[in-house]
């Protein structure tokens, strides 16, 4: 089935992106003058911190558990 | 250095191509992969802010976002493998037992 372009939808789209990069372009953003280069050793420091995001990264994974055994369960074959 | 509107633009850019997505396709798949590129925009914005404000803690969200978003993805094509099974087709505009 061939999905017809509409005009309106492109002319819709055109406009939001434009919209968009006006306002960005608007403001005087922040500026820092050296960025230091982030590392993943520094990333897995800063999850796997008691202070830092270990709770959520757990939570995570049982939302993640949940979300994989709701997918299995709603697309399983109905058992005769 | 790269000033930090070109990865806002960018990230607008991204957004935009998935507002188009979302409200041209009638394929439920492809309304998805809409999706899937909105939230990409919202995570480039997200590691761009958390770079250029030297706070490390936004790119800790940006990888959580990531497998929230797997998460979403793999539970919506579920949803619409059941819808299939259901019902035969999946137009979405003939989907509207969800609604209320």
């Amino acid at each position: 089935m061939r999905e017809r372009i509409s005009i309106g939808k492109l002319v819709l789209f055109i406009l939001f992106y434009v919209i968009m990069a006006i306002s960005i372009l608007q403001v005087r953003w922040y500026q820092p003058t050296e960025i230091p280069r982030t590392s993943t050793a520094l990333l897995g420091k800063v999850i796997f911190n008691l202070q830092g995001f270990v709770i959520p990264f757990e939570i995570l994974s049982l939302v993640l558990l949940a979300a994989m055994i709701g997918a299995v369960y709603i697309a399983k074959e109905e058992v005769k | 250095m790269i000033p930090l509107s070109y990865y806002l633009t960018l990230s607008a850019i991204l957004f935009s191509i998935g507002v188009y997505g979302v409200i041209s396709r009638r394929n439920p798949i492809r309304i998805l992969m809409a999706i899937e590129i909105m939230i990409n925009a919202a995570n480039i914005n997200l590691a761009a802010f958390s770079a250029y404000t030297l706070d490390i803690s936004g790119q800790v969200l940006v990888t959580f976002s990531i497998a929230i978003a797997a998460a979403e993805a793999a539970i919506g094509l579920a949803i619409f493998l059941a819808i299939y099974r259901m019902y035969g087709n999946v137009d979405i505009e003939k989907i509207n037992f969800m609604r209320w």
